[in-house]
Parts: structure tokens; sequence; C-alpha cells
């Protein structure tokens, strides 16, 4: 287990999770989402399922929809997973039938309803299982947070000591209340987050969602200029801030500063691109070629300077 | 007041008096156009000014040159600060450059930023007047003088044309023509073979380590060199070589390609208006580091990068 430093709405909250990107999930990871947006969601979720599928694993989805309606797999991978279900590869499960016990919800219920499934997976000779479950239904109930919290600790207690499933739990942020939140988040020890759109090794590019932007870790040069551009246009919207962490940018040459004061006033309309956690070092350098020399760049957290 | 010409002059003085007898009404004068009036001066003439200025010198800001003269590609870059910070009002500055205990390399850099300032603030209205105290000053610094400021004062109210003058641009690759010391034999070499630069910021980290260059200027010399090293892959023509060397207390990183660039004439010494203006790298670059000297010919282009340890 690792320290991990994770923004959150644009503060730094030290928590006692590892945060991973979900093509990074292993076996025996319990991994926990909380979405900002659908498409957070949909690129977790898209992903997950997909190179699942792709790797002959079966996968298992606790969810109320159809599976051709799961998230992320006809939008974003263009497919329709519903051969896939037919044939068993896919097992989408109600809530009701997965955790319903004499009337009520009961996460032993569920919990029994994954271990029956997860069997008959292994049985049918798959090697590895993926689990999904969408719990934003029971964030809104009275006793949903018990009810969220009982589930993942039976999946954890499940999950945990496996050599061969991977889980998801998923929750929609904007139901829960910050205490909820809170309580899920230290429950899970790996937080799961979307694949990063650019990693060569020395740049890594992530998109972030709350706040909307992206985060940028390692080093950018003019080799990596394509990229960034590229993914700096893919999150911008003329009506929305777009916020660029950098707490973990080791070095950013001045094309880059270029490009990002150039992005700034074209595509955002002045004032969107919000700079957060710059490191001394390039606080430093944006300080002596002059602030004002980035119109359209705004400072959000982490400076030492305002 | 933005597109009025600029006034720079030379005022070579012997004395004291000379100094007064030119400085005083200028700055006076200025008062009275409700100029925002600036005296960077060494410690001695500001308090020679203030004893004649009387209450006059509550509204003339004084600055000690000896702290504002450091970096002449800043050293610009604050000056255009000023003139765009007090504007629409004009800037009068009695601007004296240190001179004392430069060395010739730190001279003839000093010489191209008094040739620059007649580009950079053109269309600024300035009102500049550059006090040269004759018994002080070298051959040297008397030569660039006479060089770089359209107008002298040499005694008396009314300049005189000076025929010296040399246009910033002619002075500047004058500048540039001048012999670079050689690399001393045994240097480390890198071949940049491409865009992909992380190896090359790695090589420099490893060198600057080594001999105990603080984090805040390898931050700084990394960008620097960064910028010049993509300039060659970009621009130059390979093979393109890092050589790394210490010299008198600095580390020089010097790129070199068998290309023949033609420097745009003082791109890199004017402050860009914003980071999308051309000659934003290079000029930041310069900002970043101690000196970087450019060298272009028929037989290849040099860049060097000087920076402190």
């Amino acid at each position: 287990m690792g320290w991990a430093v994770e923004s959150i709405r644009g503060q730094h909250v030290e928590t006692l999770n590892t945060q991973r990107p979900v093509g990074d999930l292993r076996p025996g990871d319990h991994a926990w989402l909380a979405y900002a947006h659908p498409d957070e969601q949909s690129r977790v979720l898209g992903d997950f399922v997909y190179s699942g599928l792709d790797a002959g694993e079966k996968i298992i989805c606790v969810t109320d929809t159809l599976p051709r309606l799961l998230p992320g797999l006809l939008t974003r991978h263009e497919i329709d997973v519903t051969p896939f279900a037919e044939a068993g590869h896919l097992s989408v499960i109600p809530w009701n039938k997965a955790c319903v016990l004499d009337g009520y919800c009961d996460p032993g219920q569920m919990a029994k309803t994954l271990e029956r499934e997860i069997d008959k997976a292994l049985d049918q000779k798959f090697n590895r299982v993926r689990i999904t479950a969408d719990m934003t239904w029971a964030a809104g109930l009275p006793g949903g947070s018990d009810f969220m919290l009982g589930c993942d600790h039976e999946v954890d207690s499940m999950v945990g000591p496996s050599t061969s499933v991977t889980a998801i739990c998923q929750v929609d942020r904007r139901g829960c209340t910050p205490g909820a939140l809170d309580a899920l988040r230290s429950t899970h020890e790996v937080l799961v987050e979307v694949n990063p759109e650019y990693d060569d090794g020395v740049l890594k590019i992530t998109r972030t969602y709350e706040p909307h932007g992206l985060r940028l870790e390692g080093e950018i040069d003019s080799a990596r200029h394509a990229a960034f551009t590229h993914t700096l246009t893919s999150v911008s919207d003329p009506r929305s801030e777009v916020h660029l962490e950098l707490g973990r940018l080791r070095f950013i040459d001045l094309g880059a500063l270029n490009l990002i004061g150039t992005h700034a006033m074209r595509l955002t309309r002045g004032n969107g691109l919000v700079l957060d956690n710059p490191s001394p070092d390039l606080e430093t350098v944006i300080q002596m070629v002059g602030f004002h020399r980035f119109p359209g760049i705004t400072r959000g957290h982490g400076w030492r300077s305002q | 007041v933005t597109g009025d010409t600029l006034v720079h002059r030379a005022l070579l003085y012997g004395g004291e008096d000379e100094f007064l007898s030119a400085a005083v009404p200028f700055l006076q004068e200025g008062l009275g156009e409700s100029d925002h009036v600036l005296a960077v001066v060494p410690p001695m003439n500001e308090i020679a000014l203030r004893d004649m200025l009387g209450t006059d010198m509550n509204d003339v800001q004084f600055i000690n040159s000896l702290d504002f003269y450091l970096h002449p590609v800043r050293t610009i870059a604050a000056y255009n600060d000023v003139v765009q910070g007090v504007a629409p009002r004009r800037l009068r500055a009695l601007a004296e450059p240190n001179w004392q205990g430069r060395s010739a390399l730190e001279t003839s850099e000093w010489g191209r930023y008094e040739a620059i300032v007649n580009a950079a603030f053109s269309k600024s209205g300035a009102q500049v007047i550059c006090p040269y105290d004759r018994r002080k000053i070298s051959n040297q610094v008397l030569n660039g003088c006479m060089r770089t400021h359209p107008e002298l004062l040499e005694g008396g109210y009314y300049p005189a044309y000076n025929n010296d003058y040399t246009v910033p641009e002619a002075y500047n690759s004058n500048v540039d023509r001048e012999t670079l010391a050689a690399a001393p034999a045994g240097v480390d070499r890198f071949l940049i073979e491409s865009a992909d630069l992380s190896p090359v910021r790695a090589f420099i980290t490893e060198r600057a380590t080594r001999r105990q260059m603080s984090p805040a200027n390898l931050n700084n010399l990394l960008i620097a060199a960064n910028e010049v090293a993509t300039n060659a892959v970009t621009h130059g023509t390979p093979p393109i070589e890092l050589m790394v060397w210490v010299h008198d207390g600095s580390l020089i990183c010097e790129v070199a390609d068998i290309g023949l660039w033609h420097p745009e004439d003082l791109v890199g010494f004017l402050p860009p208006e914003t980071a999308n203006s051309i000659g934003f790298g290079l000029w930041g670059a310069r900002m970043l580091v101690d000196l970087i000297q450019v060298r272009a010919g028929f037989n290849g282009t040099r860049v060097r990068i000087t920076t402190a340890l």
C-alpha cells in the first residue's frame, strides 16, 4: 500500500489509497471509482469491461441496465456486448436479483450471489473474473451509506485474497454526501482512474474530472508537444475552465509554456486555463519571464505568490 | 505618448558639477511635464542629486544602480515593465549603468544592452540620459558609449548629434563576431540525435549536480539548454553536439551544429509582448541564465550558455 496524493476539488488531500489507472488493475484489487462525470464513468468502466472481454475473462456487472447500455461500450468502444451476454462471457445482474433477501437489500446476500457467479465462472474454465457494481442508486436512500459500506466490506473480503478476481465499485459522487464519500474511500485500498491519454515513460497525461482538465506528470519537451496539444484540445471547451494539474510535472520547456499561452487565448477564450500546483522551480520560471506574458492563464491552487 | 520617439543621450561628465548641471534640469523638466521620473544612479550621485533637488526629490524615484544593472536582458525587461507600468505617462530616466569591475566580456554585453535600448524603446517616447563618468570608464566603455547613443551631452545644455552612432542591429552583430574562447581539451560531449531531449537533460543534470550547482540554477539551465537544443534539432543541421565544461566558477553548455543560422536581428533580446510572440523562446532562455552567446557563420552555429555554479 502506498501513499498517494489525490487532488480533490483542487486541494491536496493525503489519503492512504493507491491511485491506479484502470488498465493497471490486477487480480486482488478491489478498486473504487467515485465519478464526477458520466464520461469518467464510461471511460473507466468501458475500458475495464472491454479489455476483460478482449482477454477472455468473465465479466460480472451488478447494475440495473441492459448489457448493451453498459457505460462506455457502445459509445466508447463501439461494440454491442449483447452477444457476449448471451454466450455467458458477461453477466448483468440487476440489484434486486443480487441482494434482496426477504424483501430487504442485504450485503450478505449480494456476497452469496457474487460468490456463486464467481465459482460458476471459474468452473466454466474462465481464469479471471472482473466485477463491477454500480451503487449510485443506494446513495440517495435512507440507510444507503451503510448498505454500500456493507457491500464493500463483503466484496473486499472476497476479492482481497483472490488471485483471479478484480472488482470496481462505483458511485456517482454528485449523489453522495461528503461524509459518505470519505467513509467509502477509506474502505478501498485502490482508487481507480481513467487510463492515461498519453504515456511514453517520460510524460504522462491523464484526464481529470474534478476539476475538469488534465494532470501532467513527468517531463514535457518538443518531442511531446503534439501529444500535449492534442489532449489539451480534446478537453477544451470554450464554456468551461480547464485545469492543468502540475504537481508531478518535473520539467516543462518554454515551447510548452508558449503552447499553454496560445491555447489559453484560443480555445478557452481567455481566463479559462487554470494552472494548479506548479513546482517552486516552475513558478520561479514563470515569474522570471513575467506572468503578464501569459494572458488567459489563471493561477489556481498551490501558488506561493498571488 | 506611445509612438513618440525615444531620446537616448549620453552625458560624459568629468566631475560632480558637470553631472549635476545636466542631470538636475533634465529631472526637473520631467517633473514639470508630469513624466514618471526615475534616477538609477550610484549612491554618491544619488546623494548629490537629492541635495540639489530639494523638495523635488520626493517626486523622483531613486534606484541604486549597483542593484539594478545585474543582467542586461533582465534589465531591458525591467525597464520595459516600468515603461508599460507608468503608461500613459512618459518615462524619464537618468540611467547610469555600473561599469566598474566589469570584465571585457561583461562590458561588451552591457554595451550591447545600451545599443538594444535604442530598439526596445524606440517608440516609447521615453527620455533617457545615460551618465558616464569620464574619469572612471575604460576606452572599451567609452567606445561603446559613443556607438550606442544617438546624441551626446558634453558640457552645455544642448545635445550634439553623435556621428559615431551605429544602428543597434549592426552593433549587435558586431558583438556576436567577437571570438569565443575555445573549449578546453577533454570536455564532456553528447551527440544530440533526437527531438526527445530527456537524455540531454539527464546528461547536463549529472554534470551540474556533480559540481554542486544549486537546484534553482540547474532548473533554469535545463530550460535554457533544452530551448537551445530544441532550436538546433528543429532548424540546425546534424551532427548536433552538446559540450559541457567548467570555466571560472560557471558551467558552460555549448550546442553546436553545422547549419548556417541567421539569427534574426535583436530577436531574443527584446522583451516579447506575450509568451506567444516570436522570439519568446530565445529571450526566455536568455532571461533564465547568466549569458547566452550565439556565433553563427559558414562553419556552423554555436550557442554557448553560461550558468554560475
